[in-house]
């Protein structure tokens, strides 16, 4: 399974916001989008999970296109889309934030081991199920985000700015676990980071 | 630690368009890249 994106173009009405876009990740691979802000790294993202049409172009997940199909349905079929920053509901629990992909999928039981494995991975949550989301510290968010993709059981990855907005030692531990994911359970990952002028350790 | 040296593979966009597409290693190493893109 290899993500192949080929001449893709969005437009934002009557701009531009990507432009004849071409690349591959193959299975078991991690890519990084990196750019400044409006570069379109969101938009590619967003695009690449359904949630905007493109303009021209194709982009294809094991030999399908997943242009203009609907979110959910790219969901169910392992593309899972991690949107940045506050993508999860803050209102709602660690616990209920965590149960949300079980609504949708139909092998409950499958939904209570990923649960469990997502809280071994990230004990902090396991400790923090009964608070709120927004109570978290900005790596316990991305953490919950990250372990609430893991339970809908993607095969291909996509994470917006994982890193926006949180500390260097924080998203080294966040860079690490995105790493260790993709190795370990032979998940395709992209993820984008905006470029940090005269930020010498990120590159 | 940064995002190039997690990633097998780095896409550099600016404006929309891509401006380099290589294996992240190869990105990293690439003066006119670093200089231009990686702010450093």
């Amino acid at each position: 399974m290899t993500l192949i994106v080929e001449g893709l173009t969005i437009d934002h009405g009557a701009i531009r916001a990507i432009n004849n876009v071409s690349f591959k990740v193959p299975q078991g691979q991690l890519a990084a989008i990196i750019g400044a802000n409006g570069a379109g790294k969101t938009t590619l993202l967003r695009t690449l999970s359904g949630l905007k049409k493109s303009k021209a172009g194709s982009a294809t997940w094991d030999g399908h296109s997943i242009l203009d199909k609907r979110t959910e349905d790219l969901a169910r079929s392992g593309i899972v889309h991690v949107s940045d920053g506050k993508s999860v509901i803050a209102e709602l629990s660690v616990k209920e934030n965590l149960a949300l992909p079980g609504i949708w999928r139909k092998d409950k039981k499958d939904v209570a081991m990923a649960t469990t494995e997502v809280i071994e991975m990230f004990p902090i949550l396991g400790q923090r199920l009964s608070q709120s989301a927004g109570s978290l510290s900005g790596g316990e968010r991305q953490m919950l985000a990250i372990g609430r993709a893991l339970i809908a059981r993607p095969k291909l990855l996509l994470l917006d700015e994982p890193s926006l907005g949180l500390a260097p030692l924080i998203v080294e531990q966040i860079f690490l676990i995105i790493k260790s994911l993709v190795t370990k359970k032979d998940l395709t990952g992209c993820f984008s980071r905006t470029k940090c002028n005269g930020c010498a350790q990120d590159s | 630690m940064g995002a190039l040296k997690i990633a097998d593979e780095g896409i550099v966009l600016n404006l929309g368009s891509v401006v380099a597409v290589d294996s992240a290693n190869k990105l990293l190493n690439d003066p006119a890249v670093r200089a231009a893109y990686l702010g450093f």
